[in-house]
């Protein structure tokens, strides 16, 4: 997990996934550089690395690497190998589209499956929420199933970029949490040994 | 020298020429009667035969005309030099005011000289130091024939002056490229000494550059008159093709120094398989090699031209230790460094440039207008108040106030900015032609500059190089650019250059126009070094890390095993065609590309270009801190 990376001196690991063409480089670009122009062509992602330093809601600054992957096309697996070292997920769906959505609850159970509820923050992004004209995912029933699986979900949009910095300002705190504040710090290591048994 | 007189067919610009209306209207005249074109030659190249002797500018002009020699300058009237001598007028008005204590700069005895010598050109351990590995013997090794001959006559020189003062220097000079060149099979056999220089009967086996572009050197000495971009080529030191020239140059005549800054030849580099090295991409200790190499190049370069290389003994003066001006370069920039780290050039001499660029680049006869003496003198005392503390007010800076400050501020340096030492062998450059060539002789003495000259010198030469992009408007050509800058350059402490030394003031607003123009090849590290200094740096490695190679071994096993448990399994295994690229200054850290037949580098950067529009990764960190502050 982060914690333990953390005092190698490593960053925490966040890994940013879902359909293709649902705007995660976009997202991470923007929130990043600020610099992203709304309906710019896209470009195909293979995997980029980008470091990004996030103060916390606990006023601390912190190092996070993020993997942008490959968006994922019908019937393409998730490349595995993704779940067994992040610490942390940004799923993506865009809500024009149904089907991108669907492939994030998807992710979602590829990830409990992987790894531990508690070793692991998912944060979910329904993004090109300015395109409410040609919405799909309905808003109150994502926040349902979010609220359902104990995950945070906001829908977000390019084009305001202050809708992005709160989901990431949440993911980088809650990875990087103390470990005193957790419930049960006994179960925790329990919990990493059996995830890296999964991997 | 003297062999340059009858050589250059034509009696040119003796003497200094003062300014004043009739006499210029009269000069005209007898210039104009002249210019009757001679058969066979274009109207550009035309012979202008100018033999007016008047007030030469120093006590000097008392010689005879004979002996005040000159390069050729033809095609040069004397309107063309009056910006240069006007200038240096003024300066030396300027301190005729303010007498300072003038140094004598005495030339040092012979052994001595040597010895300096061998000290800058990081060989003094050869004959010093025990014999056995020093950096000196990995220097040696990797020189080129011409080189290792002229560094053997060096240190047999040394050798004789020495035994002549009676002080047997510690080691042979045979023994020094016996040592490893020569075959184990033949012995070296001492002869037996005697005062002749010795002969050597192995000559070192070094590695032997071919002048890969032979016809190159020979075309340029025949100057054709449509100049079709001739390629500089960095690949062979100057010094391996320079003597053919020489004979070129014996036998044929000077090239013209022309006034129109159109005949300049143009030049085209090629990038080698190693790339461009610009002076700044080499490490401290790198550079101290280059600086090495390039002494002896250049003094390898200078014998096979013919040319006394003469450098001046380095000399302590008493000078300032603070303040603006009339302090030494390295002090000043030392104390700017404490107020801002990793300054290159003086806060001082910045301000002056930006001073000038903001008001005066478009401003007519921006540099050659001059200001008020007395005004330039209070802000001068002004500034050395106030700068500092900030609380000068630049907006009473004019234009002409600026450029008087930033001239005065080059020439008040103690030590002047081309170095004491190199001072004559800069000037020496007017002595070689053609323009190719001087810009070899040029390019070893870059390299061979103290950083805070170099980089002090390469801010000037981009702030010229900008007036004259605006020539249109400020009417300030590279030539009149040049004539300005040159006395500034070539005086010392006031002094005018003697004649011998200072061979024409058409020369030095040359060597200054070829400075300006060539700026961006001159501070290019040429690639021969850079294979030198990469072997010298082979060379020394082996002796010097012997024992740890083991560990060594071992710590980048167990780091790429650790990389490997890390990183690898975190990334995707990598499709056919796809490449990794790893940018670890940037925010953008790592990019998997796919490449196809037609993919560029250039495509590749332009991945990366996200990053750049918005500036160092300092920046974006600001960024998301500020935004993430505001809004957490």
């Amino acid at each position: 997990s982060c914690r333990r990376q953390r005092t190698m001196g490593k960053s925490c690991k966040v890994v940013v996934c879902g359909l293709a063409s649902v705007g995660k480089t976009a997202v991470l670009e923007h929130v990043l550089y600020a610099n992203h122009v709304v309906g710019s062509e896209p470009m195909e992602t293979l995997e980029d690395i980008y470091i990004g330093s996030i103060e916390t809601d606990r006023g601390v600054r912190e190092q996070v690497r993020f993997y942008d992957t490959r968006g994922l096309r019908e019937g393409m697996e998730f490349p595995r190998h993704y779940y067994t070292f992040a610490d942390g997920f940004v799923l993506v769906y865009s809500i024009d589209s149904k089907e991108s959505f669907r492939r994030v609850e998807a992710l979602k159970k590829d990830i409990d499956r992987h790894r531990d509820k508690k070793e692991v923050t998912i944060v979910v992004l329904g993004n090109k929420c300015d395109l409410q004209d040609q919405r799909r995912v309905d808003s109150e029933a994502a926040q349902q199933w979010a609220k359902a699986e104990k995950v945070r979900l906001w829908e977000v949009s390019v084009a305001d970029r202050r809708t992005l910095i709160e989901p990431f300002v949440y993911l980088a705190s809650k990875m990087t949490q103390p470990q005193s504040k957790s419930t049960f710090p006994l179960s925790r290591n329990k919990n990493k040994g059996s995830g890296s048994l999964d991997s | 020298m003297t062999m340059e007189i009858k050589d250059s067919g034509s009696v040119i610009l003796t003497a200094y020429h003062s300014y004043s209306p009739s006499r210029i209207a009269l000069m005209d005249q007898s210039y104009a009667s002249q210019l009757s074109p001679s058969p066979g030659r274009s109207p550009l190249s035309r012979k202008v035969r100018y033999q007016e002797t008047s007030r030469m500018i120093s006590q000097d002009s008392l010689h005879p005309p004979s002996f005040a020699r000159s390069v050729s300058q033809d095609s040069l009237d004397s309107n063309a030099m009056e910006d240069y001598w006007s200038e240096v007028k003024s300066i030396e008005e300027d301190c005729d005011s303010a007498q300072e204590e003038v140094i004598e700069v005495r030339s040092a005895d012979e052994g001595e000289l040597e010895e300096a010598w061998l000290q800058e050109a990081g060989l003094s351990t050869l004959v010093s130091g025990p014999p056995g590995d020093s950096p000196a013997e990995a220097l040696v090794s990797t020189l080129t024939r011409t080189q290792a001959a002229m560094v053997k006559k060096r240190l047999d020189n040394y050798t004789q002056t020495m035994r002549k003062k009676n002080k047997q220097p510690a080691r042979d000079v045979r023994d020094i490229f016996a040592s490893g060149d020569t075959p184990s099979s033949e012995p070296v056999s001492p002869t037996p000494s005697s005062s002749t220089p010795h002969p050597h009967p192995h000559p070192p086996k070094l590695p032997f550059w071919i002048p890969a572009r032979m016809e190159n050197c020979v075309s340029d000495c025949q100057m054709s008159k449509e100049r079709p971009a001739e390629e500089f080529v960095f690949t062979v030191p100057y010094s391996e093709g320079a003597a053919c020239r020489r004979k070129d140059r014996d036998s044929k005549n000077f090239q013209r120094i022309k006034k129109d800054d159109g005949t300049l030849p143009k030049f085209v580099w090629r990038s080698t398989r190693l790339g461009f090295t610009r002076v700044g991409d080499l490490s401290p200790e790198d550079m101290k090699k280059i600086g090495y190499l390039s002494l002896i190049e250049l003094t390898a370069f200078y014998d096979a031209l013919g040319i006394e290389l003469k450098r001046n003994r380095t000399v302590r003066i008493k000078v300032r230790e603070s303040g603006l001006f009339g302090v030494p370069l390295t002090t000043l920039l030392e104390n700017d460094q404490k107020k801002v780290p990793g300054l290159k050039v003086p806060l001082l001499f910045k301000k002056l440039l930006s001073k000038l660029e903001q008001t005066g680049l478009q401003t007519e006869g921006i540099l050659r207008v001059p200001g008020s003496a007395s005004r330039v003198k209070h802000l001068r005392r002004e500034l050395e108040e106030k700068f500092y503390d900030d609380v000068f007010d630049w907006d009473q800076v004019r234009h002409n106030d600026a450029a008087g400050l930033l001239k005065m501020f080059i020439r008040d340096l103690p030590y002047p900015l081309l170095t004491m030492q190199y001072l004559p062998t800069f000037t020496a450059v007017e002595n070689i032609s053609p323009s190719r060539t001087q810009l070899q002789a040029l390019h070893l003495l870059i390299m061979l500059l103290p950083e805070p000259n170099r980089d002090t010198l390469k801010a000037l030469l981009e702030f010229l190089r900008k007036v004259v992009a605006n020539e249109e408007k400020n009417r300030m050509s590279l030539w009149n650019v040049s004539m300005i800058v040159a006395p500034n350059l070539f005086m010392y402490r006031g002094k005018t250059a003697k004649p011998q030394e200072m061979q024409g003031a058409a020369g030095a607003a040359h060597l200054v126009r070829l400075l300006i123009k060539y700026q961006d090849l001159l501070w290019i590290v040429p690639c021969f070094m850079v294979s030198q200094v990469r072997k010298m740096n082979e060379a020394a490695m082996p002796k010097r890390h012997q024992g740890s190679e083991k560990n060594k071994k071992k710590l980048l096993r167990r780091w790429n095993a650790e990389r490997d448990k890390s990183e690898r399994s975190e990334l995707s295994d990598i499709r056919e065609g796809v490449i990794r690229v790893h940018a670890p200054l940037h925010a953008k850290v790592s990019m998997a590309i796919q490449l196809d037949s037609g993919t560029k580098a250039k495509d590749v950067m332009a991945r990366f270009e996200c990053d750049k529009s918005n500036g160092t990764d300092a920046t974006l960190n600001f960024e998301l801190k500020s935004s993430c502050s505001w809004y957490p």
